[in-house]
């Protein structure tokens, strides 16, 4: 008999608002360009992580929907190989790829950058995820026009129950020029749960409902 | 050479990111790496293409980088050296 | 619980574009590397493994109007058209689905003026293109994750297949050779001076390369040749390091091949013959791979390494290095490094030089990758 998987809360940021189950938790002027809100967004959190401000903007998008998820979940310790890591978004890395393109772009002004290259890979968000929070196991980037519930429930579901990870962190994370959205949730085994009536259980319908929110 | 160093403070803050870091937090005579600011791999491959950028400055070697790239005050050295030939 | 059969393979590379090409190739230790002086795809000369371009255009032709395609499409294509002669599967049903595995597909798209849409740089659109192509059902799953995605591509397909949710997975990995990655590499310093040494002490740096690898997994037995091989176990790990260098104690690819080998050794008590390394030629990559086998107690078992071959194919690498391991099984070798002379790391290895007979029936292949990621999968002949 196998335990029974919850979607904890979800954390959303889109438009410069940042939102737990929907309720708004920390929102800056929609015309404000997205630097300046992520780092209006570090500040709130209370961050000190010298790191994020070396990252591009689809992993410190990443990161800091994390860190509003864990925070409204009382930081649970999701360190070690148990915690597993989905990503999925449509752009890929496609907003860095143009910044490093532009790099190469002119033969008489070439200085191709090693700090943006290495941000071309859409992965480099779970990287800094499993960096930031000590997550050795497993993870992957899916890639997809939109999000697949049916899979992403029978991927997630099979990393639990047979491959033996005890929460993941699901997620889509898309950004590019200047427009972006991240919905994150921590999926997690009911042994690993207190009793909460807030906690969704991990069906097909209700990550449908959760990621209609994209 | 004073000037130079400040500048390079100025020009290494904006190539690397250094957010919270202002020119006078940086020591120009400290390691640049495992103490200091605490630079790692990624760094000090950005501060081979400042340098060759900004200083028009190429460090011909890998034992020549980790010597130039040593601090602030090495890298300004390095390039007033290669001015001079 | 079905059994991931692998049916048909195919790959296509510069040493050829069937699968019996390329491993004669491997067999008699032949490079695909050359020096490569094309100023589109890099200022200076570097050593790389490229695929003819007039190849591809020439066998394209046969089956579509070139221009309507992308050089990373067609290759795609053509792969997996190969893949699929000779066998016959209801690829246009349900029951199939494609994976296609890539780090960055049409990315030359970015600075081509082609009459080829820009919108084909979205890798998910690509695959559309693809799964058009041969009138497939079911939306592709695309896999970006660095230079594991092809070993991913194929975990993915096994448990698909384990768990029953598709009769048959068409995994792809793939990637071409393009000025945004030689440029990358080359500002990373981490591109050999010569032809790439896997694990020798002289190594200096990876070769790229370009390629693609498909392999057509089966949970249905009647079409399966003789002793078919299947896969046994799976896994992936992160360092949780740094985003680039890997970790020093191998920790991310020792956890993926202790659980890839857990899992396999729930069905199956054969001895790993010999692994099938990622083997970059880079210090810092060989150097961990060598650990992270020593602390899985396997420093025993002989290495592979093709990429002084193959060169990095990237998303790519995975799928072709997977299916030459496999097929050696079948042909009864262990496969040579070319590039290879002496150890070069830290702790003991024993690199297989030259091909050499094997009675084995299972292998394990790895692959690392930047974002401190690392894949394991294990592949066991059936008797």
């Amino acid at each position: 008999m196998n335990d029974t998987i919850f979607i904890s809360k979800f954390c959303k940021i889109s438009q410069n608002c940042v939102t737990v189950n929907v309720v708004p938790s920390f929102e800056v002027d929609k015309s404000i360009a997205f630097p300046y809100f992520i780092k209006e967004a570090y500040k709130y959190l209370g961050m000190s992580y010298s790191k994020f401000f070396k990252m591009d903007n689809l992993s410190k998008l990443g990161i800091a929907t994390v860190e509003f998820l864990l925070n409204a979940e009382n930081k649970p310790d999701i360190s070690g190989e148990k915690t597993g890591i989905v990503l999925v978004n449509s752009e890929s890395s496609l907003d860095t790829d143009k910044a490093y393109q532009k790099t190469i772009s002119n033969k008489t002004d070439y200085f191709p950058s090693p700090a943006v290259f290495v941000y071309t890979l859409p992965n480099i968000v779970i990287g800094e995820i499993c960096i930031k929070h000590k997550i050795t196991g497993e993870s992957i980037f899916f890639v997809s026009k939109s999000f697949n519930s049916t899979f992403l429930h029978f991927y997630v579901t099979d990393l639990m129950e047979r491959q033996g990870l005890n929460s993941i962190l699901l997620g889509w994370v898309d950004y590019l020029d200047n427009e972006f959205i991240s919905l994150f949730c921590l999926i997690k085994k009911s042994t690993e749960v207190e009793t909460d009536k807030q906690v969704i259980n991990f069906t097909v319908s209700n990550l449908d409902k959760v990621f209609k929110n994209l | 050479m004073e000037e130079l160093i400040e500048n390079l403070k100025i020009e290494i803050i904006k190539a690397l990111n250094l957010e919270e870091v202002s020119p006078s937090d940086i020591d120009a005579e400290a390691p640049l790496f495992l103490e200091g600011l605490g630079l790692d791999s990624i760094d000090a491959l950005e501060l081979i293409v400042l340098l060759e950028k900004k200083y028009n400055f190429k460090i011909p070697t890998a034992e020549e980088g980790k010597k130039v790239l040593y601090s602030v005050k090495t890298m300004a050295e390095a390039i007033l050296a290669s001015k001079k030939a | 619980m079905k059994t991931a059969f692998v049916l048909s393979d195919n790959i296509i590379s510069s040493l050829g574009f069937t699968t019996t090409e390329n491993l004669l190739a491997i067999e008699s230790m032949k490079t695909g590397l050359k020096l490569v002086s094309d100023p589109e795809l890099f200022v200076s000369p570097f050593y790389a493994s490229l695929i003819s371009s007039e190849l591809i255009h020439k066998r394209f032709e046969d089956i579509a109007d070139p221009n309507k395609f992308t050089k990373f499409e067609q290759l795609c294509i053509l792969s997996i058209k190969e893949a699929l002669k000779n066998i016959n599967i209801p690829y246009e049903s349900e029951d199939t689905i494609l994976i296609l595995s890539t780090t960055k597909g049409n990315i030359d798209l970015l600075d081509k003026k082609t009459s080829i849409s820009e919108d084909r740089v979205y890798l998910w659109k690509t695959a559309e293109i693809i799964k058009t192509h041969f009138n497939l059902k079911n939306t592709p799953l695309v896999i970006s994750n660095a230079c594991i995605s092809g070993v991913l591509g194929l975990v993915v397909g096994f448990r698909l297949i384990e768990q029953e949710k598709y009769k048959n997975v068409i995994v792809v990995g793939a990637d071409i050779l393009s000025e945004f990655v030689v440029s990358g590499f080359h500002s990373f310093k981490s591109l050999s001076t010569t032809p790439c040494k896997p694990f020798d002490k002289d190594r200096d740096g990876l070769s790229l390369g370009e390629a693609v690898g498909t392999v057509i997994l089966t949970a249905e037995t009647n079409q399966l040749a003789n002793e078919p091989i299947k896969i046994i176990g799976g896994s992936s790990s992160n360092d949780a390091n740094h985003i680039s260098g890997p970790s020093r104690t191998g920790e991310g690819l020792y956890i993926a091949i202790k659980n890839a080998m857990t899992q396999a050794q729930k069905t199956s008590s054969e001895k790993i013959g010999f692994i099938s390394t990622h083997g970059t030629a880079t210090l810092y990559n060989d150097e961990m791979e060598a650990i992270a086998f020593y602390r899985m107690k396997m420093s025993d078992i002989p290495l592979v390494g093709l990429k002084g071959i193959f060169g990095h194919t990237l998303g790519a690498a995975g799928v072709i290095e997977s299916i030459a391991a496999y097929q050696s099984i079948k042909r009864g070798v262990i496969h040579g490094t070319v590039g290879f002379e002496n150890p070069g790391v830290s702790v003991p290895v024993i690199v297989n030089k030259k091909t050499v007979s094997t009675k084995t029936n299972a292998c394990l292949k790895v692959a690392s990758g930047f974002g401190g990621c690392n894949a394991a999968i294990v592949f066991q002949r059936n008797e």
